[in-house]
């Protein structure tokens, strides 16, 4: 904190009263805490200086002079940061203009690439605003990430503008939004481009009118006073940013590393090793060449990455330190990250700036633990005064345990970068945000941020996606009114005391964090989260196997696949049953694979179809142990099983967990149907008796359904052999696309069947004749828009829109009639195009008041559009929504 | 015979329009097909017989009927599978139904 002048505070405090509330030197005083003499004599200064006027009469009254009061009296946070950084002159002095703009500051925008130190420029602009008094001292500064719930704008809403009670379910108060909490200070919204449509337009309207209304009220209009900073990474060019730089007028660039110069960048290390120094209240010395690495490296993330490998180093020189193989905290070149030292391979080039700016390469620089010249932290502190806790504690313990000093090189880059980088990337966010609620991600980072500071302990890969997982179920169930028991609650609790304190904690974030309430059980399962890295290692300890059976190639593999993926172990195994292998030899490899991941614990079968149920008595018999049996797996059930299984519940509780599971969404699979490009469309006809009522089933559909010859084969095939039928089936569908299946037996799970008997008393043949007109419709179009299109590849772009429309079907639950599908696909393919070919905008005629009226529709229709908009690189406007809608009315 | 077709940015419909061309030429008819956006259609109602809209401006029906029957002219929507296949033959039948009728 700066200490102000007396003369200073007086100075500010008219200046914050503005030119029109005169006050006396006894008002001021008494406000100021201050004696009235010294008050009264800086004011003389002040007014002789011509910063203040003065009335005539008596009591005196003091006011500022507007025109003559220079900018600021004292040197402000801004100012300290010019002083060394000079190419953010210009930055700088936007942010001033921004703050002092009557009445309350000027919305403003701030471009620059990862790393450059966006938000920290904010939370100045933040400090700039209090020290010069145009902000109120406990002025709030709220920071918000639209990426975090870039995938759920409802909740995105909700966190920002508020909820007023019952405007959903689960809304049980009212609630404020960040906007409000920011009232009479700064937001920063940062990543301002993820901002998803539907809190564009609300927030729009504040910037424009400076109203907003809590998710749920319809009358009173909420205001706040509030300066909004936002922030991105992107192009200012893209849509969404241009109609944010026509209601922002202030955009303020800061320039990326490199941009910096080098002379910048050499004050910039210095600055961070100083602030370890610091931390750390050790001198530090830094070689020469180390500097000159870290000068010259690549360094692609600009200033966050800078300050991170700096941490990274000074962290492991401390671990030498202590660990004593260095008596001092010295950093050479061998000390630093790798990628860092590659910056030497630049030094020749670099040699004559080099040595004018650091000097001669054997010079060294000491860097002493003092505050001075440290610009203002606003970063948490203790994250990363932990670091160095840890470090300590874990060579303590392994001291203890009686290591050498030579064995205590354990890998601190990789056990320390996941402190120093947090919790969230050792998230794979892609892969989690398609089943996790992002609410549900942000809330487990948390928890093991809290966690891993209470336990001093590093949580890994699995158990953070475990606790997700476990947790997103847990508010599943308490959602449908089901029990959580743990009845190993007690026992987790006496052996694991510390980790339950802990879980309890824990349990209680949840419930605030969710609105749910959680019965004590649940801390136990957190607690077997806790411990589960430990538990780990411990021989013999007996868990449950999961074994996963399908028919078809590779199925089974890509759900275990992707369970144990997410749950980053390798834990769930998998037996695929290509249609051709013999009977025996599945017996065989079954109890083969069964035996090796399973023990007297017990296996979980979790298979496609029914007939594989009498595995689960095979291998009882087989191997003596229990064994439970589900079918019709998904792979949620694969992964909610993996998972108990880990955690070391018993059979009995998985199987009955993973039974009583609600399928989660099918967006597990892919549409592969809707993307293979068929050649040629077939019919497969399979009998029986023989080739010859194969041959009659065909002429029967031939003679019966409409068809073009050169487009569909309706091909017979003898079933006599149900394993080369199989066989056959899966060689034609390589080549063509089949469109169905007539026959009693079912030759392929993935394609439609139809029974003989429905085909020759005509019952199946209106099904069949729509499927047979939408695919040769779908390949003349096929063909068509391949000629017509000129920007996009038209096939691709069918397929695409293919994908794209039959998800808005499925969300909206509407199935569109088959004429109206394919206007529908070459209204949108023709959309693609002209949006290619950056042609006039269309315009829909009402679109506000037809927006309004179907809302859902129209968030559904426009979140569906966004796969094509980023494939094929083009912004859909609400207009081409609209009209996308009208085939869905 | 003029046939005007209507859709939203006069695109897709474009595509159609040299369909129905190449179908009006083989059958020997004589006429101007041609196509415009939803905010151009009033601007060209009145040099057309008949008036088809794609099926995306449906919204529109209701409005353009009425403005059609002030002036004699038929105005229907395109059936979306004729539309989605291109098929300037079928739609140029309907045209001239509609006009027949």
């Amino acid at each position: 904190m700066i200490m102000m002048k007396r003369i200073d505070l007086i100075n500010q405090k008219l200046l914050q009263l503005g030119p029109d509330n005169p006050v006396s030197a006894g008002q001021l005083a008494e406000t100021l805490g201050l004696h009235r003499a010294n008050v009264s004599s800086d004011l003389n200064r002040l007014w002789k200086e011509g910063i203040i006027g003065k009335t005539a009469g008596r009591p005196t009254l003091y006011y500022i002079n507007q025109a003559k009061q220079p900018p600021f009296h004292t040197e402000t946070t801004l100012d300290k940061l010019a002083e060394t950084n000079r190419s953010l002159l210009t930055s700088i002095e936007q942010a001033k203009a921004a703050v002092l703009y009557p009445p309350r500051g000027m919305h403003c925008l701030i471009l620059g690439e990862t790393g450059v130190g966006k938000s920290m420029f904010a939370s100045l602009i933040h400090t700039f605003a209090v020290e010069i008094g145009r902000l109120d001292k406990q002025a709030p500064f709220v920071v918000f990430n639209c990426a975090d719930y870039a995938s759920n704008p409802q909740l995105l809403i909700s966190q920002l503008f508020g909820v007023k009670k019952g405007a959903y379910t689960g809304a049980e108060m009212d609630r404020k939004g960040l906007l409000e909490k920011a009232n009479g200070g700064i937001l920063l919204l940062d990543e301002v481009h993820r901002l998803p449509a539907e809190g564009q337009e609300i927030f729009f309207t504040f910037l424009d009118k400076g109203i907003f209304r809590r998710v749920g009220e319809t009358e009173d209009e909420r205001t706040a006073q509030v300066q909004i900073i936002s922030a991105t990474t992107e192009n200012p060019e893209s849509s969404l940013l241009k109609t944010f730089i026509r209601r922002i007028p202030m955009i303020i660039k800061l320039p990326s590393l490199l941009e910096r110069g080098m002379e910048e960048r050499f004050g910039l290390i210095l600055n961070f090793f100083r602030e370890e120094a610091f931390r750390l209240g050790k001198e530090i010395r830094i070689s020469a060449s180390a500097i000159h690495a870290f000068l010259l490296y690549d360094c692609p993330n600009n200033i966050g990455q800078l300050k991170t490998d700096i941490q990274l180093t000074c962290a492991r020189a401390y671990a030498d330190l202590i660990s004593m193989r260095k008596s001092e905290l010295i950093i050479g070149v061998p000390d630093l990250p790798y990628h860092v030292k590659q910056g030497l391979l630049r030094a020749k080039d670099q040699k004559q700036a080099l040595e004018q700016l650091v000097g001669a390469e054997n010079k060294e620089f000491v860097v002493m633990p003092s505050k001075e010249r440290i610009l203002v932290e606003k970063e948490p502190e203790q994250t990363v005064h932990s670091v160095y806790e840890k470090i300590e504690q874990k060579i303590h313990e392994l001291r203890n345990q009686g290591l050498s000093d030579e064995e205590l090189g354990f890998d601190i880059e990789n056990y320390f970068t996941q402190f120093i980088q947090g919790v969230e990337q050792r998230f794979n966010k892609g892969d989690l945000a398609r089943i996790i609620d992002p609410v549900i991600i942000k809330l487990v980072e948390e928890i093991v941020r809290y966690t891993e500071a209470r336990l001093g302990k590093i949580l890994s890969q699995k158990v953070i996606l475990g606790m997700a997982l476990h947790i997103q179920t847990s508010r599943e169930r308490v959602a449908k009114g089901k029990q959580i028991v743990n009845p190993h609650v007690n026992n987790v609790r006496i052996k694991y005391k510390r980790e339950f304190a802990v879980a309890l904690e824990c349990v209680r974030m949840i419930e605030e964090a969710l609105f749910i309430d959680l019965p004590i059980d649940e801390a136990g399962y957190l607690t077997m989260f806790f411990v589960l890295d430990e538990e780990d290692r411990q021989e013999g300890r007996e868990t449950v196997g999961v074994l996963v059976m399908m028919h078809g190639n590779g199925g089974a593999a890509a759900m275990v696949d992707v369970a144990n993926r997410l749950l980053a172990v390798d834990y769930a195994k998998a037996i695929d049953l290509p249609f051709d292998i013999e009977s025996t030899e599945i017996v065989e490899l079954t109890i083969k694979t069964a035996r090796e991941i399973s023990g007297p614990a017990g296996l979980l079968l979790l298979v496609d179809m029914g007939s594989l149920l009498v595995f689960g008595e095979i291998l009882e018999k087989e191997l003596g142990i229990p064994v439970r049996v589900i079918s019709m797996v998904s792979t949620p059930h694969v992964i909610e099983a993996t998972r108990k299984a880990m955690l070391g519940q018993s059979l009995e509780e998985v199987y009955r967990d993973v039974k009583s599971l609600s399928p989660l969404q099918d967006e597990w699979e892919e549409r592969e149907e809707a993307r293979s490009g068929p050649p040629a469309l077939a019919i497969v006809a399979a009998c029986m008796t023989g080739e010859g009522s194969a041959m009659f089933l065909k002429n029967l559909l031939e003679s019966q359904l409409r068809f073009d010859g050169q487009l569909l084969e309706i091909l017979p095939i003898q079933l006599v052999d149900k394993a080369a039928a199989r066989r056959q089936v899966q060689k034609i569908k390589k080549k063509r696309n089949v469109l169905c299946v007539v026959s009693n037996y079912l030759l392929d799970k993935d394609l439609r069947h139809y029974g003989m008997d429905d085909v020759v008393s005509g019952e199946a043949l209106p099904d069949i004749q729509k499927a047979i007109d939408l695919e040769e419709a779908y390949l003349r179009m096929d063909a068509t828009l391949k000629e017509q299109l000129k920007m996009v590849d038209g096939s691709a772009v069918l397929r695409d829109v293919r994908t794209c429309v039959s998800r808005m079907e499925e969300r909206l639950g509407i199935k569109l009639s088959f004429d109206t599908l394919i206007g529908t696909y070459l209204h949108i393919c023709c959309m693609v195009e002209r949006l290619r070919d950056k042609s006039e905008p269309v315009r829909y005629l009402d679109r506000e008041s037809f927006i309004e009226q179907h809302k859902k529709l129209y968030t559904v229709v426009g979140h569906e559009l966004q796969p094509l908009a980023s494939t094929y690189e083009i912004a859909v406007a609400d207009d081409d929504i609209c009209y996308v809608m009208n085939f869905f009315l | 015979m003029n046939i005007l077709l209507c859709c939203a940015a006069g695109m897709s419909t474009s595509l159609l329009v040299q369909r129905m061309e190449e179908a009006a030429r083989e059958k020997g008819l004589e006429g101007r097909i041609w196509a415009v956006s939803a905010d151009e259609v009033m601007n060209n109602l009145d040099q057309a017989q008949v008036l088809l809209l794609g099926p995306q401006v449906r919204y529109k029906l209701a409005e353009l009927k009425k403005e059609g029957e002030a002036r004699g002219i038929p105005v229907d929507v395109i059936s979306p599978l004729d539309y989605g296949t291109l098929n300037g033959k079928n739609v140029l039948e309907f045209a001239l139904r509609l006009k027949r009728n």
